[in-house]
């Protein structure tokens, strides 16, 4: 993954973490809306993260 | 709670920290990248360990649960929004920092930044603005323990009086207790013995954290499920979105790129032995993070369905220590004292290494590596002692000062960024960016909210005008010497190290 991929997830990233919850998911009062949302979120980001970091190391 | 029990608790503490300090010692060879970096040898584990150790204050098990109690989900948001960001920004920085300090010899963040931008101006100012933000912020963890112990104890000892100014003892005892650990963790062996014992702390701190709210599952609601049900019926107010835009959005921004302007964790970007223990620093930290995040902020919320009474919101966790067993509660107490001292012990190993290298080094550059290791240690005692005093005047200052710390550290964000992703950055545009952005920032955060321009707050405007500066700034004037070389060498290790 190149750094300008990198640099477009992170503003999908930002893009996703404010404007969902501020849009959409804010006003709802469960589990599932806000806070699941954030914590999904991340957990996309670790898999995302995991999934570039396994290929470090590969081309030496 | 007894203070003879958390004597005990906090003795058996000691003692195994400054086993494995003293332990971390034996390794201790010569020279600056030995003791200020542990000589770039820390395996994946233990840079992980350290990296999440220092990211993580006491804020989160007392500001972080209060925050979640008291406002709801939105403190969740502004974590996780940390955490995306770090991740990302390690995958990307991490291995330039790492080529970048291996192929220079850089020991600081600021003599990265100076080495790019062919200037020592440029790593004394960022050097200033690093010391003048996290001063303040390393007294605020030791007033954050000093009040714990407080709270903690019914028992009242006599209050000293210290220069006309009246303290109270178990006060000053949590004071002294946490700078005398980090004097000795950041002391005795460096990166080393900070490292080893922040992994030591890191380990409480989630097996800790992860007891108490299994244990806060069952016996304030019926398991998990009566939890999830008991706050979404009688607490919905709390998972509803009710922070305003401009707050979190003013809270969330300098967290997001903590990573990279805080130099107390961007340093850890040089410590690790290989491109392996590099990739597991970041996958250690994200799973710890995730983790710890998840845990405190299912306590804030479950403190609030547990009907304590709590007279604010920093007090939720020590109201909740209060209504648990004896045992569990000294365990949760000595891992907030932990997170505390694992935090002072690393920024202030950081601090010093930016007043030798980038003050002293720079003033008297014949000086050898040995009395620069000397000059380290000298300062890790002054900032030290400076930080005690700050704590106990308990100045109204040093709450505005903190507070400012991490919006104020935003405004190296553009120059950091610059220096490995945009070649037409020039020393005249970090230097202005950096001076100008830094007195705006702070002039707004001492003016207060009643004056935060459109109500937005001066994290926001400071990045804003941060980085209008620096890319006008840059645009009219030459680039610095030196420029395609360092890039190109970068780059190159970057891609001869497969970490693309």
């Amino acid at each position: 993954m190149k750094v300008r991929t990198l640099g477009f997830i992170a503003v999908i990233m930002a893009v996703l973490s404010v404007g969902v919850p501020y849009t959409i998911l804010g006003d709802i009062a469960r589990f599932w809306a806000s806070y699941l949302y954030w914590t999904l979120l991340t957990i996309a980001t670790i898999i995302i993260g995991y999934i570039h970091l396994s290929r470090w190391g590969d081309e030496r | 709670m007894n203070p003879l029990y958390i004597a005990i608790a906090l003795v058996i503490w000691f003692l195994v920290g400054v086993v494995i300090a003293y332990k971390a010692r034996e390794y201790l060879g010569e020279g600056m990248p030995e003791f200020f970096l542990a000589n770039r040898k820390l395996s994946g584990f233990i840079s992980g360990m350290t990296y999440s150790a220092t990211t993580f204050s006491a804020f989160m098990m007392v500001g972080l649960v209060g925050l979640t109690y008291s406002t709801g989900v939105g403190a969740v948001g502004f974590e996780m929004i940390y955490i995306i960001f770090t991740i990302l920004l390690l995958i990307i920085f991490a291995p330039r920092f790492w080529i970048a300090g291996k192929k220079y010899d850089i020991i600081t963040p600021p003599e990265l930044l100076a080495k790019r931008y062919n200037s020592k101006w440029v790593g004394v100012v960022s050097s200033i603005i690093c010391l003048t933000m996290l001063i303040p912020y390393a007294s605020v963890q030791m007033m954050g323990i000093g009040e714990l112990l407080e709270g903690m104890t019914s028992a009242s000892l006599p209050a000293i009086q210290i220069f006309g100014v009246t303290i109270s003892s178990l006060y000053l005892i949590g004071v002294l207790l946490v700078a005398g650990f980090s004097a000795i963790s950041a002391f005795w062996a460096g990166m080393r013995s900070v490292s080893w014992t922040d992994a030591f702390q890191a380990i409480i701190m989630l097996a800790a954290s992860i007891i108490l709210v299994i244990f806060v599952f069952y016996h304030f609601f019926e398991g998990p499920s009566g939890f999830v049900t008991d706050i979404t019926t009688e607490h919905s107010q709390l998972l509803e979105l009710n922070w305003d835009l401009s707050m979190f959005v003013g809270l969330t921004l300098p967290w997001a790129f903590f990573a990279l302007t805080n130099p107390q964790v961007s340093q850890r970007m040089f410590v690790s032995d290989s491109v392996k223990s590099v990739k597991q620093m970041i996958i250690y930290f994200s799973l710890f993070a995730l983790i710890y995040t998840v845990i405190t902020t299912l306590l804030g919320l479950a403190i609030a369905g547990t009907g304590l009474d709590v007279p604010n919101p920093d007090a939720a966790m020590p109201t909740l220590l209060s209504n648990v067993p004896v045992i569990l509660a000294l365990v949760v107490f000595v891992s907030i004292f932990a997170a505390a001292t694992s935090t002072l012990s690393s920024v202030t190993l950081t601090l010093s290494s930016l007043g030798s290298r980038d003050f002293v080094k720079k003033v008297k550059p014949s000086i050898s590596e040995k009395t620069e290791v000397f000059s380290g240690k000298i300062i890790i005692v002054l900032i030290l002692i400076s930080c005690i005093i700050f704590a106990n005047l308990r100045i109204e200052m040093i709450a505005v000062l903190s507070s400012m710390a991490s919006g104020g550290l935003l405004v190296m964000a553009p120059t950091i960024i610059g220096s490995f992703f945009w070649k037409g950055s020039t020393t005249e545009g970090a230097l202005s960016s950096m001076v100008i952005g830094g007195i705006i920032t702070s002039t707004l955060y001492i003016a207060g909210e009643a004056y935060y321009p459109l109500g937005w707050w001066p994290s926001f405007w400071g990045l804003l005008v941060t980085l209008t500066i620096f890319v006008l700034v840059s645009l009219i004037t030459e680039r610095p010497q030196g420029t395609e070389e360092f890039l190109d060498e970068v780059e190159k290790g970057v891609k001869e190290e497969g970490m693309i």
